[in-house]
């Protein structure tokens, strides 16, 4: 409860930017992880099962480190123009995620 | 041990479907742009918390997965283990765009409508995403999960 109060607290330009920050973060995160299982992906499936490290904890890690900076450098943009295109922008990556995951699993 | 996986693993079911309905209400509350109540608040907040903790849960038992079910599941099934591998990364993106939705639709200013509404299209497609993972976690559960088959 006091955490809301608190944010209630805060002057309406540093809500927006961490309102904005949280877009970032939401966009850039899984874009993150996917560049990173494109990149690092191997041509042969069997070959996951001999795998010493664990890559999916290595990409959700590195993923929400890349996320979190694209959240702190959204903090710092005054301009309120991106945020409007923000919501078609995930809807594109939220496509684009779905069929990059299910052809190049 | 298998057994405790196995129940492990149906909890980490039923959060995802409750994660699931969880998503569908902010982007209906959210679609327009409306200032949240403190009700609101709490819903967004609770809704975002399930989303995590089944996450939070799939990575528990991860470990245990690939020493144990992985590899027979890649032997004997290649293209169900790789729907396997569809459904991990659908999970991350829809905790992701869960916990970033949640902090701009909490944090928006009251006269952030358009915050609020992209946080509402980011719920929405972090819904649909789920369900996907959902269906696809199901269908790779009911051909192999920790039990003897």
């Amino acid at each position: 409860m006091r955490f809301f109060e608190r944010l209630s607290s805060l002057d309406d330009e540093r809500r927006a930017r961490i309102a904005r920050a949280g877009i970032a973060f939401a966009l850039i995160a899984p874009v993150a992880y996917l560049v990173q299982h494109l990149v690092f992906r191997s041509n042969d499936p069997r070959a996951m099962a001999h795998v010493l490290t664990t890559p999916f904890y290595w990409r959700v890690a590195a993923s929400l480190w890349w996320g979190g900076l694209a959240a702190v450098a959204a903090y710092t943009v005054r301009s309120e123009r991106w945020s409007r295109r923000a919501g078609l922008a995930a809807l594109g990556v939220a496509l684009g995620y779905a069929v990059l995951a299910w052809v190049l699993p | 041990v298998t057994d405790l996986l196995r129940v492990f693993q149906a909890m980490h079911g039923y959060l995802a479907a409750l994660a699931i309905v969880g998503l569908i209400h902010p982007a209906i509350l959210l679609r327009r742009g409306l200032p949240l109540s403190r009700g609101g608040r709490w819903a967004l907040s609770l809704s975002t918390l399930v989303t995590v903790i089944t996450f939070a849960s799939g990575i528990a038992i991860y470990g245990s997965y690939r020493e144990l079910v992985k590899p027979s599941l890649l032997a004997s099934e290649l293209a169900v283990a790789m729907l396997f591998e569809t459904k991990e990364h659908l999970a991350f993106c829809v905790v992701s765009f869960a916990v970033g939705a949640w902090v701009a639709a909490v944090v928006a200013p009251r006269s952030a409508v358009d915050l609020r509404k992209t946080a509402a299209l980011i719920f929405a497609a972090a819904a649909v995403l789920g369900l996907v993972t959902l269906a696809l976690g199901t269908y790779v559960a009911a051909v192999k999960d920790f039990g003897p088959k």
